[in-house]
């Protein structure tokens, strides 16, 4: 056995709620158990139990017993236990000790007092499991939050543990770096009888080779067994507590569901499927053509409200941010900003509301030349919410965060007060009105951070990593507003990771590579023709590869929802 | 990506090659001169050295000329600060001195002040930008600091990037819901500083510390006594030779400043009452 926890209730220290209640779990050695449930129901303070953390940094109340590797945690200090368990967090910034990435792997064996020798061995042979020897002699700043990643999990592989803990890996970079990370786990299985255990919101990277998936909701756990088992038989209440199955083991049990198949083995990823390609073109009866409308070129008839033209601006430093962008959108358009960490999205949103003046080119926004416009004056018409959800809070109240902005551009309370009722209801912040904001919970503020620029009603909305810390049910809640404000006539842009929510829900899809716009256009089309591209398939959802699979003829638009590939299957059924 | 300006630029110069203790001599010689040189030319020549060393680093001039963009407020304020300018020493040099005096000695003050911070600060910067901070770790623990405690400064530099970027972000969300430090009155302009930035900056370094804590926690910081260091840092014949001129530097400047051999360069009071008052004094 490799894990044992019996009875176990904790506690932070000055806080009555117990964050997790009556756990009782066994893992055994070399398994793979992935962790899953709503924001704030107890996955990391589970994780942090397993090294020692808690309670020995952390403190708090804890009952019950947590045996690592024969090892009960409370008797053992973190350093004991940290030869045993090795964990790796999910801030890609902040969880490094040191400059340089062979420093950063070093570290761990340092501290151990290893021969230096043995230090360099590890350190090659950290490198590379996670595929990542060319990166050795880089500083740390020099990496993609993909490689920081890496670079952590090298690390951690280099205290040789027993355990491998992973919290969110994933969450802060891009699909490329997420896919590269699930690679590095499969190699690491591969090569190595590590028990590892991950918490992470991405199921389809890392459910499919996992051994089990344990479900916690409110600090208990409410399932445990073989992935798809639990994904079948707990699926209502899954998606009830905000937990999103894989979306080719949502197509399936729909399609299960509509008796257009019999087959309990649901693939759990794309993988899954192709590497039994020929069994599921059968499945779809192999004359299968998966074709949907051809997209018109245009997402929206409106007048154009941002016009960019040969936008080019440089980082401090000289390096070049943005090259040459050219863009225009029309009012009322809903677009997805996708590309790597890096690729310039960021920098790019930055000059549509003035805060970045171009190096050369021009911006304007709703007529408004950028380099001339105050940045308080395109605000109060361009609402943008930023990536890290505590640091644009800066009230001492919910009430005073969401009137922030609306004091500053000079309106008046008053007239406010039935909107506010409204915005605070819409995000789940009623009964908060007087909370400290940074007292929050993550998933609390990033709705906190929609509310504040959403109750000054502007015209055009701007949304960076807007699904950060949220779980689907409220993921689905922001997606569903947004469409609706969408559908009053704003105009939406949002840069985001997650494929599979931008594909159901925006109509346009921009790709950024290296400071460039390199793919633009409707949706289904660009995700269609990144398909078979190596660099450009991380954005592109499973059923979009899934239908270019199962479709032997070229077709433009391949579906890339459920809903659209469930719509085709039947007409042709129905036909 | 926000390229951040103050971490260490990995390029290869002699200036980055040197031991950290060479460079931490340097800095010292440079904060010793710079505060106890009061003419305003000489400490134009020390900030112009530290300059030059920046670009002896191959740190490139683009880059270097960025990284004093911060300076700019705290000179804007030095020069420009009441306090300095009406300082009580002054009506102690000039017992009824005229309103012209106080204002141009004033000035001369700000200014010299802001030439000794600019010059403290930059060396600083260009020491981050040119020494990978495991080894200065690695010379302090040779001097005989223990490791814990040289990593506790090797930390706070590590937050050093956390904190820039932090701020950044902080200072486009307010502007982004309308507000703007810059454009309030002075006081207002303090006060909203603290409550709009140093709150959250505060906040997020906290929860980026404890994250931090975890992760050193994790890697058996701590464990024993003394720990192992990969990297060995050589001082070499050439480190010896850069240290014995620095300190020569350091102790003839000493010499020549405390038995008043030091030639004045400029006097801008004087150069002043030239400009303004060619026949008389000012006051």
């Amino acid at each position: 056995m490799s894990i044992s926890i019996r009875d176990l209730w904790y506690r932070y220290p000055g806080s009555r709620e117990w964050v997790l209640r009556n756990i009782n779990l066994n893992i055994n050695s070399g398994e793979m158990v992935c962790i899953m449930g709503p924001s704030a129901c107890g996955k990391s303070t589970l994780l942090y139990l397993l090294n020692g953390i808690i309670p020995h940094a952390l403190g708090g109340e804890m009952k019950g017993r947590v045996v690592v590797e024969s090892l009960d945690t409370r008797e053992h200090d973190v350093y004991e236990l940290s030869t045993i368990v090795s964990l790796v967090q999910q801030d890609p910034e902040n969880q490094f000790r040191t400059f340089t990435v062979k420093d950063e792997i070093a570290f761990g064996p340092e501290n151990l007092l290893i021969p230096k020798h043995e230090i360099l061995e590890r350190v090659e042979q950290s490198l590379q499991i996670v595929n990542a020897k060319h990166l050795a002699d880089r500083t740390m700043m020099e990496l993609s939050g993909g490689e920081k990643q890496r670079i952590a999990l090298a690390a951690a592989l280099s205290m040789k543990p027993k355990i491998l803990v992973l919290d969110e890996p994933t969450s802060n970079i891009d699909p490329k770096g997420a896919v590269e990370l699930a690679q590095n786990l499969r190699n690491i299985r591969s090569k190595t009888n590590i028990t590892v255990i991950i918490v992470e919101h991405r199921l389809d990277l890392f459910l499919w080779m996992s051994d089990r998936l344990i479900i916690m909701n409110e600090g208990e756990i409410v399932c445990n067994g073989a992935p798809r088992s639990v994904l079948q038989k707990y699926q209502g209440l899954l998606l009830k507590i905000g937990v999103r199955p894989p979306q080719t083991f949502e197509l399936f049990d729909r399609l299960s569901n509509l008796g257009v198949i019999n087959n309990s083995h649901y693939p759990l990823s794309i993988e899954e499927i192709e590497e039994k390609a020929e069994f599921f073109r059968q499945l779809f009866q192999s004359d299968f053509c998966v074709c949907t409308p051809v997209s018109s070129g245009r997402t929206s008839e409106g007048e154009v409200v941002i016009r960019v033209n040969g936008l080019t601006y440089d980082y401090p430093g000289g390096i070049r941010a943005l090259d040459g962008i050219d863009l225009e959108v029309r009012k009322g358009e809903f677009i997805g900003i996708i590309g790597n960490n890096g690729a310039g999205k960021t920098t790019f949103l930055l000059h549509l509301i003035g805060i970045l003046k171009p190096k050369s080119g021009n911006v304007s926004v709703l007529g408004m030349d950028t380099r001339t416009t105050p940045v308080s004056i395109i605000a109060r018409r361009v609402g943008m919410v930023f990536q890290y959800p505590s640091q644009q809070l800066f009230e001492e109240s919910v009430r005073d965060e969401i009137l922030f902005a609306p004091k500053n551009f000079s309106m008046r309370e008053n007239e406010l007060y039935d909107r506010f009722k409204e915005i605070s209801k819409t995000f789940d912040l009623e009964g908060l009105e007087d909370r400290y904001p940074q007292s929050l919970s993550v998933g609390q503020m990033r709705r906190l951070n929609l509310a504040s620029i959403l109750i000054y009603d502007p015209d055009i909305i701007i949304l960076d990593e807007p699904f950060f810390g949220q779980d689907y049910g409220h993921v689905e809640r922001i997606m569903g507003l947004l469409e609706k404000l969408n559908e009053e006539g704003k105009t939406i842009m949002i840069v985001s990771h997650n494929i599979v929510e931008l594909a159901e829900h925006v109509r346009r899809l921009i790709l950024f590579k290296d400071g460039r716009i390199i793919e633009d256009g409707p949706t289904r089309r660009v995700m269609n023709s990144m398909v078979d591209k190596e660099e450009k398939q991380y954005f592109c959802t499973p059923v979009c590869r899934l239908s270019r699979l199962l479709t032997k003829h070229a077709v433009l638009e391949a579906p890339t929802t459920v809903d659209e590939i469930l719509s085709v299957l039947m007409r042709r059924r129905q036909s | 990506m926000i390229k951040l300006k103050y971490t260490y630029v990995n390029v290869d110069s002699k200036v980055h090659n040197l031991n950290p203790i060479v460079k931490v001599l340097w800095i010292t010689c440079v904060d010793v001169l710079a505060i106890l040189v009061w003419d305003i030319a000489w400490l134009g020549l020390i900030f112009l050295s530290v300059f030059a060393v920046g670009l002896a680093a191959n740190l490139g001039r683009r880059r270097l000329l960025d990284a004093m963009r911060p300076l700019k407020p705290l000179v804007i304020i030095l020069l420009f600060s009441p306090s300095f300018i009406l300082l009580p020493e002054l009506r102690i040099l000039s017992p009824n001195p005229s309103l012209i005096t106080l204002l141009v000695e004033g000035v001369a003050y700000g200014i010299t002040i802001a030439l000794r911070f600019s010059c403290i600060i930059y060396s600083a910067f260009i020491f981050m930008m040119t020494t990978r901070l495991n080894d200065l770790a690695y010379m302090l623990v040779k001097l005989g600091m223990p490791y814990r405690y040289s990593f506790m400064i090797i930390t706070s530099f590590r937050l050093i990037p956390s904190l820039e970027k932090y701020a950044e972000n902080i200072k486009y969300a307010q502007l982004a819901r309308g507000l703007n430090l810059d454009r309030a009155g002075i006081l207002r302009r303090y006060f909203n500083f603290v409550k709009y930035t140093v709150k959250p900056l505060l906040i997020s370094a906290l929860r980026g510390s404890l994250t931090l804590a975890i992760s050193m926690d994790s890697a058996c910081f701590g464990a024993y006594r003394s720990r192992v260091f990969l990297n060995d840092v050589p001082y070499s014949k050439q480190d010896v030779f850069i240290s014995a001129v620095i300190l020569l530097i350091m102790t003839l400047s000493i010499y020549v400043i405390f038995t008043g051999r030091l030639p004045i360069l400029f006097d801008f009071s004087e150069t002043i009452r030239r400009l303004f008052y060619p026949s008389g004094k000012i006051v």
